[in-house]
C-alpha cells in the first residue's frame, strides 16, 4: 500500500515525520517496509552550477556537481538558466513529482525516477520548480543561493517546499481496519495520544450530515448478511462529466489510477476512489432509474443485475461479499443518464473506531466530495444499517498469566481500556479474569493466545520493561567448538585469509572442476529448481560437496587484483551418501598466485604446498592434537606427484597438492597456481585431544649441523626425514628443512634437500666425534633410500657442504 | 689520529711486562698498562669500530693485562693477592671508562638521529578471520555469559522441521521450489535457523530451564539486493523456562544492539507475528551507512530490521517439553545486516564476494 505521507498527515490534523508514523505504526504492528522521498526531500537532489551548454541542441546542459556533469534540460522549461546559475538537479536514482497526467516511460504513479546514465545520455535532469514540489510552475527552474554548497542535498536550503515522501504500508490480514488511512491514523493517534480532529479526519471542505451516525433511515436500506454493516447515500442531479479537480495527482502518489472520462461520471468514480483508499471499506455506485423511487436496498445478499454497478470500484479485499439489491418503482437506472445515483459502502459490523463507523463516514466522504465539486447537488438521501447480530465468541482472559507472559504489570481495567480499542468489551469474572467478547470483524482471536497476542500489540512494547530470562540454566560445555575455533584460528595466524563462499551455485561449473573422486572434488549435488510449469523440478543448481570450488573461485577473483592470496574456508559440505548425516564439517587452504615464470614454477609449488602443509599442521595441532604426517599419494584433480594424504595419528584426515593445472585454467585461465588443501574436520576432531608434552629448556648446549642430500625425483622428503629421524641416535632433539632445491645447478630430476639437525645431551654438550657419528648415521639411513649427500656426490668427503 | 690499521695503543712506550723475556709484572707495570690504555681511550675517537679495536687490545683475551693475569702463577705467592687485586682493578676501571665513553658517544649519536614518528603506521601482511566469524564469536561471547550454550545444527532441514512443525501455511511462498533450495522433496538447505530449534528440541526433550544458541548459514532462492542474499548468517538465541516473559526479549534484544553494536543505533521494536512466535517482534535500528536519510539498505526508511523473534508458540514447545509449564523465547539476529550497519557498509553482499581489500579491514579489528 502506497501511502503519501502529506495524506495521512491531513487525517491526522498534525505534521508527523516518516519516522515518526514508521514508528508508531511498527508499534502497531504495521510494517513501514520502506520510504521513498520525493522532489526535493530526495536526497540525490542536489545544488549544481551551470557550466556550458554542450552541444548547443539547448537539451542538455553541463553542470558543476562539483565534478562536471552532463543533465538534461526538461522541454517544458521556458526560460534557460544562465552559465554561473546554481540550480537543483537531480541526479540518476532521485525521484521527483511529475506533473499530473504525464505519460512517459521514466514516470510511475506520479513520480519520475531518473534514469542512470547511458552512452550519449545525459546522467541526471535540471529540476522545474513543480517537479521539486515548489510552487511557480514546472517552466521555471529553482534558483539556488549562490553560495550553495554543489552537490549537497538541497532541502535545508528550500523550508518552504512540499515535502511528500511515499510510505510503502504492509499491513497484516488481521488488522483489517489499518487497509484505509483512516484505520492508519487512529493507530497512530491511540499511540501517540491525541484524538483525531473532526475537521482533519475527512479532509473535506463542506461539513456533510452524513459523516455521524444518522439517527434514522431515510433509505429502506437492509443488510441480510450477518457481521455486515452497511452505509448508503441516494444522490441526484450529479452531472455525469463531472470532474474532481485537485486529486488526480494524489491519487497518483497512492498507486490509484485516476478516472478515465470515457467511462463516464469520472468525478463520482473518483470520489469513490478516495473514499476506499481513505477509510479501507467497499464502495460502489448504483444508477437509479429515472421516474421512480426506491422502495429497497438490501446489501449483503446476492447480487442483482438489475443493480449493475458503475465501474469504479478499488479492490479492497475486505468484506468479500458485496451483493447490492434495489428495489424501485421503474426498473434499473440507466448507467449514462441515471435519475439517481446510490452509493453503497459496507464493512464489517461492530467496527466504530473513534465513534463512528467507517462506512458512514466513506459515505459521507463521497458526498462531500460530490457537493463540493458540484454545489447544485441535493442533499443526499442517507441510511445505515447492520447485518443479522453475530453472537460474539466470548474468550477467558486470565490476567495474571497475561501478565506474566509479558513481563508488564496489567490491571484488569488497563486490559478493559486497551481491549475497547478494537471494540472488543470485557466484564470481570473472578478476581484475575476477564471474559471478553470479541468483535466479529477480528476472527483471528479465536483463543486466549490470540487475544494474549493482541493485547501485547495493543500495549505496545514500548511500555515494557526490559529484562533478561531469570530461570537458572545449567552450564554447558562444549570442547569441540573450541577446537575448531582453535582449528581456525591457527591457520588465520598462519597469514591466511579466512572466506565464506557461496555452498549454492548455477551449474555452469566448467566441466574440468568436476571429477568423480568422491572425497572433495566430486560432482556437486543438484538442488531442485522450479523448472517449466508443468514438468518435472530440474537440477539447476548444486550445492557444493566440497569447500574448495568456492575457495578456488575466491581465490581466483582476488588473483585479479594481487599477485598471491592465501584464503581458508571451514564450513560444512553437503554429502548425500551418508544417509545418517548427509553432511561434513571441513576446513580447506588454498595458496594461489599468479605465476612470473615457468622455470621456477615447480619451486613455487613446492614452497606454496609447504606454505599450506604448514597451516594445517598448524591447525592439527590447535586442536590438541599431534602426529601429522604426510604420505605422497596421487588424487583426481591434483597435479600428478603433488598430493599427498594428510595424516594424523596414523589417520587419514585430509588431502593435500597443487591443483592440476587443467582445473586451475579452466577456473582462473591460464598462469595461475594453486596450492590446496582439505580436511575433515569431523574425522580430525574425533580423535581426543592430547595436551602436549612440554620438556624443559636442555641444560647443554645443542649441536647444530646441516646436511644437503641430493634426491632423486620420486623420493619423497618425508620418507628421508622419517629415516634420518629413525636412523641418527638418541642425540637428535630436532630436524628440520632448510631447503629444497631444484635448478640448472643440479642434474635433471634431481633436488638438493638441505636438512638441520639438532643434536644435544641432557648429560654433556656433544663431542665431534658424536656428532659425526650421528651425521654418519643419518647419512646413511638416507643413502639408503636413494638420497645422497651431496659432499659425497663430487666434493671433498672431508669438508661436506653444509658441514 | 688512530685507525684500525694503526691501532691506538701501537704508540704506548710502556713495556709488556708480561712477555715471555722480561721479568713477572709488578705493580708499576701494571699502572703503566692501566694509564697507558686510559690515555689510549681518551685519544680515541669514539667510534664503535675503535671502540671495538681498544677493547680488543686493552680488554682481550691478548691484551697486556690479560698476559699479565695468565703470568700471576710466576709470582710469590704473598705477591700474588695483591697484583691480582690490582690487575682486577685495572681491568674493571678500563671497562667502565670505556663503558662510559661508549655511552656518551651512543648519547652523541642518538642526539644526531631524526625520526618521523608520524608516518603512516605500518601494517603487516596477517590472515584473518572472515568477519561473519568474528561476530559470531562476539554473540557467542555476548550471549554466553547471559548463560546460553552453543549447540551444532545442521544445514540440510526436514521440511517438517523448516515449515510443517514451525506452522508455515502449505501455500506459503518461502514453500515454493523458486524460493528455497530442495535437495529432495523432503529436504532442503535450511532457509532458517528457526528450523533448527525443533531438532535442538527433539533432542535436547529440556526437562529443566534451558538456553541455547543455533548459529550459521541460510539459504533462500532469490535475486541478491544490497539487503539480503541467497546465504546469509542467522544467529538464534532460545530460551525456555517456566518464568520466560515478552520484556525478556526486550531485554535482551537492547542488550544486544548496546553490548555487540555500541551506541547510537536507537533500536525500534515493531510488533510483528510469526506463525512459530507470538507475540513476536522485528527489532530495527538506525542505518548508520547513511545517517537514516535513507539508502538502498533502508530502502529509504532510515531503519533496517536486524532481528525478529517472539514467545513460541505451543506447538513449537510440545516437542521437547510441557508446554503447560514452559514458555520459551525466540530471537533471531541476521548478521549479514549487523555488521553492514555497524562497519559503515550499504551493501551486505560484500560479506559473500570475499573481496580481500574488504575482508581484510577486519583483520585489525579488536571486538567489542
Amino acid at each position: 500500500m502506497r501511502i503519501p505521507l502529506s495524506w495521512l498527515t491531513a487525517f491526522l490534523g498534525r505534521e508527523l515525520s516518516a519516522r515518526t508514523v514508521d514508528d508508531l505504526l511498527g508499534e502497531a504492528g504495521v510494517t513501514v517496509t520502506a520510504v521513498e522521498p520525493l522532489g526535493l526531500l530526495h536526497p540525490r537532489v542536489v545544488a549544481a552550477r551551470v557550466l556550458a551548454d554542450p552541444d548547443g541542441t539547448g537539451r542538455q546542459l553541463t553542470v558543476a556537481v562539483p565534478e562536471p556533469q552532463v543533465v538534461e534540460l526538461p522541454g517544458t522549461l521556458a526560460r534557460r538558466p544562465a552559465p554561473g546559475d546554481v540550480v537543483a538537479v537531480a541526479l540518476a536514482g532521485a525521484r521527483l513529482l511529475a506533473p499530473v497526467g504525464a505519460a512517459a516511460p521514466d514516470v510511475l504513479h506520479g513520480v519520475r525516477k531518473v534514469a542512470a546514465a547511458r552512452r550519449g545520455a545525459p546522467g541526471g535532469r535540471l529540476c522545474g520548480r513543480a517537479e521539486l514540489g515548489l510552487d511557480g510552475g514546472d517552466d521555471e527552474p529553482c534558483p539556488l543561493p549562490a553560495d550553495a554548497a554543489l552537490g549537497e542535498p538541497v532541502h535545508p536550503l528550500l523550508p518552504d517546499g512540499r515535502r511528500e515522501e511515499i510510505l510503502h504500508v504492509k499491513v497484516p490480514a488481521e488488522l483489517g481496519h489499518c487497509r484505509g488511512l483512516w484505520g492508519l491514523a487512529v493507530e497512530i493517534s491511540a499511540r501517540a495520544g491525541f484524538d483525531l480532529p473532526e475537521g482533519a479526519r475527512l479532509a473535506r471542505s463542506e461539513p456533510c450530515h452524513c459523516d455521524r451516525p444518522v439517527p434514522g433511515p431515510a433509505l429502506p436500506l437492509t443488510v441480510a448478511e450477518p457481521g455486515l454493516q452497511a452505509a448508503a447515500a441516494l444522490l441526484a442531479g450529479l452531472p455525469a462529466d463531472l470532474r474532481l479537480a485537485g486529486y488526480d495527482g494524489r491519487l497518483a502518489l497512492a498507486g490509484i489510477a485516476p478516472a478515465e472520462p470515457a467511462e463516464g461520471f469520472p468525478g463520482l468514480r473518483s470520489a469513490l476512489r478516495i473514499a476506499q483508499y481513505e477509510y479501507g471499506v467497499r464502495l460502489r455506485a448504483h444508477p437509479v432509474a429515472a421516474g421512480g423511487s426506491v422502495t429497497a436496498v438490501t446489501m449483503g445478499g446476492p447480487a442483482d443485475d438489475a443493480a449493475a454497478a458503475l465501474p469504479g470500484e478499488l479492490p479492497v479485499p475486505w468484506p468479500e461479499r458485496l451483493g447490492v439489491r434495489i428495489d424501485s418503482g421503474a426498473g434499473p437506472g440507466h448507467r449514462d443518464a441515471p435519475a439517481g445515483l446510490l452509493i453503497v459502502a459496507v464493512g464489517p459490523a461492530g467496527l466504530a473506531l473513534g465513534g463512528a463507523a467507517p462506512t458512514s463516514l466513506a459515505v459521507a466522504r463521497v458526498v462531500a466530495l460530490l457537493r463540493e465539486a458540484a454545489p447544485q447537488v441535493g442533499r443526499p438521501a442517507v441510511a445505515q444499517a447492520e447485518g443479522p447480530e453475530i453472537e460474539r465468541r466470548e474468550l477467558l482472559l486470565d490476567v495474571e498469566e497475561l501478565t506474566g507472559m509479558l513481563g508488564a504489570s496489567l490491571s484488569r481495567a488497563e486490559c478493559r481500556s486497551l481491549l475497547l480499542r478494537i471494540g472488543a468489551t470485557a466484564r470481570e469474572v473472578g478476581e484475575r479474569r476477564l471474559l471478553v467478547a470479541v468483535p466479529p470483524f477480528r476472527p483471528d482471536l479465536s483463543g486466549p493466545a490470540e487475544l494474549a497476542t493482541e493485547l501485547a500489540r495493543l500495549h505496545g512494547y514500548r511500555a515494557l520493561p526490559d529484562t533478561v530470562p531469570s530461570d537458572p540454566v545449567a552450564p554447558r560445555r562444549d570442547r569441540t567448538r573450541v577446537r575448531r575455533e582453535a582449528a581456525r584460528d591457527a591457520v588465520a595466524r598462519q597469514g591466511f585469509h579466512e572466506v565464506v563462499s557461496p555452498a549454492v551455485r548455477d551449474g555452469t561449473v566448467p566441466e574440468e572442476l568436476r571429477t568423480d573422486a568422491p572425497h572433495w572434488y566430486g560432482r556437486l549435488l543438484p538442488v531442485l529448481g522450479p523448472g517449466q510449469p508443468g514438468q518435472a523440478p530440474q537440477a539447476l543448481l548444486e550445492v557444493r560437496r566440497s569447500l574448495l570450488p568456492g575457495l578456488l573461485a575466491a581465490a581466483t577473483a582476488n588473483l585479479r587484483l594481487a599477485r598471491g592470496c592465501a584464503l581458508f574456508e571451514a564450513g560444512t559440505v553437503v554429502l548425500p551418501e551418508q544417509t545418517d548425516r548427509p553432511e561434513a564439517s571441513r576446513l580447506a587452504v588454498l595458496l594461489g598466485r599468479v605465476e612470473a615464470t615457468a622455470s621456477d614454477r615447480a619451486e613455487l609449488n613446492q614452497q606454496a604446498v609447504r606454505e599450506v602443509a604448514g597451516a594445517l599442521r598448524a591447525a592439527v595441532r590447535a586442536a590438541g592434537l599431534t602426529g601429522f604426517t604426510l604420505v605422497a599419494a596421487d588424487f583426481a584433480g591434483f597435479q600428478p606427484g603433488s598430493g599427498a594424504l594428510v595424516l594424523v595419528d596414523d589417520a587419514a584426515v585430509g588431502r593435500i597438492g597443487v591443483l592440476h593445472p587443467r582445473v586451475a585454467r579452466a577456473a582462473a585461465g591460464a598462469g595461475r597456481s594453486f596450492a590446496a588443501a582439505e580436511l575433515d574436520l569431523d574425522a580430525l576432531l574425533a580423535a581426543p585431544e592430547r595436551p602436549p608434552l612440554v620438556t624443559p629448556p636442555p641444560r647443554f648446549p645443542a649441536v647444530e649441523q646441516d646436511l644437503t642430500f641430493l634426491l632423486p625425483g620420486d623420493l619423497a622428503v618425508a620418507a628421508v626425514l622419517a629415516a634420518v629421524q629413525a636412523a641418527t641416535g638418541p642425540l637428535l632433539r630436532g630436524l628440520e628443512v632448510r631447503s629444497v632445491y631444484r635448478g640448472p645447478q643440479l642434474p635433471a630430476g634431481l633436488r638438493a634437500l638441505t636438512v638441520r639437525l639438532s643434536l644435544g645431551s641432557e648429560r654433556h654438550t656433544p663431542a665431534r666425534h658424536e656428532v659425526d657419528d650421528a651425521c654418519a648415521r643419518a647419512t646413511g639411513a638416507a643413502a639408503g633410500l636413494g638420497a645422497v649427500r651431496r659432499a659425497a656426490a663430487g666434493g671433498d668427503p672431508a669438508d661436506p657442504e653444509g658441514g | 689520529m688512530s685507525s684500525s690499521a694503526d691501532p691506538p695503543y701501537a704508540g704506548a712506550t710502556v713495556a709488556d711486562p708480561a712477555a715471555r723475556d722480561d721479568a713477572p709484572p709488578d705493580l708499576p707495570a701494571v699502572h703503566a698498562l692501566r694509564d697507558a690504555a686510559l690515555d689510549a681511550l681518551r685519544r680515541l675517537t669514539p667510534t664503535p669500530d675503535e671502540l671495538a679495536d681498544w677493547e680488543r687490545a686493552h680488554l682481550g683475551r691478548r691484551a697486556p693485562l690479560a698476559r699479565c693475569r695468565a703470568r700471576l702463577g710466576e709470582l710469590p705467592r704473598e705477591r700474588r693477592a695483591e697484583l691480582g687485586k690490582a690487575l682486577a682493578d685495572a681491568q674493571q676501571r678500563l671497562t667502565l671508562a670505556a663503558a662510559e665513553l661508549a655511552g656518551s658517544a651512543a648519547e652523541a649519536r642518538f642526539a644526531q638521529e631524526r625520526l618521523d614518528p608520524t608516518m603512516p603506521p605500518a601494517e603487516r601482511d596477517l590472515g584473518g578471520l572472515h568477519p561473519i566469524t568474528l561476530l559470531t564469536r562476539e554473540c557467542l561471547r555476548h550471549f554466553g555469559e547471559l548463560g546460553f550454550a552453543h549447540l551444532d545444527s545442521p544445514w540440510v532441514e526436514t521440511v517438517a522441521h523448516s515449515f510443517d512443525i514451525l506452522g508455515v501455511p502449505a501455500d506459503h511462498p518461502t514453500r515454493g521450489l523458486d524460493r528455497s533450495f530442495y535437495l529432495t522433496a523432503d529436504t532442503l538447505l535450511r532457509s532458517h535457523t528457526t528450523a533448527s530449534q525443533a531438532g535442538v528440541l527433539e533432542r535436547e526433550r529440556p526437562r529443566q530451564p534451558m538456553r541455547f544458541v543455533v548459529t550459521g548459514p541460510c539459504f533462500r532462492n532469490g535475486v541478491p539486493t544490497p539487503r539480503t542474499h541467497t546465504q546469509f548468517h542467522q544467529f538464534e538465541v532460545v530460551a525456555l523456562g517456566p518464568r520466560i516473559r515478552l520484556s525478556d526479549l526486550k531485554g535482551l534484544t537492547l542488550g544486544f544492539v548496546e553490548d555487540v553494536m555500541g551506541p547510537g543505533f536507537a533500536p525500534r521494536f515493531r510488533f510483528r507475528s510469526f506463525p512459530y512466535a507470538t507475540p513476536g517482534v522485528a527489532v530495527d535500528v538506525d542505518c548508520r551507512p547513511c545517517g537514516t536519510a535513507g539508502c538502498e539498505l533502508c530502502r529509504g526508511s532510515g531503519r533496517l530490521e536486524i532481528m525478529g523473534g517472539g514467545l513460541l508458540v505451543p506447538e513449537i514447545l510440545r516437542i521437547g517439553c510441557d508446554p503447560q509449564r514452559t514458555r520459551g523465547l525466540a530471537l533471531a539476529i541476521s548478521l549479514e545486516r549487523v555488521l553492514a550497519l555497524r562497519h559503515g557498509l550499504r551493501d551486505i553482499r560484500h560479506f559473500l564476494q570475499n573481496d580481500l581489500r574488504v575482508l581484510t579491514q577486519f583483520v585489525q579489528f579488536a571486538p567489542r
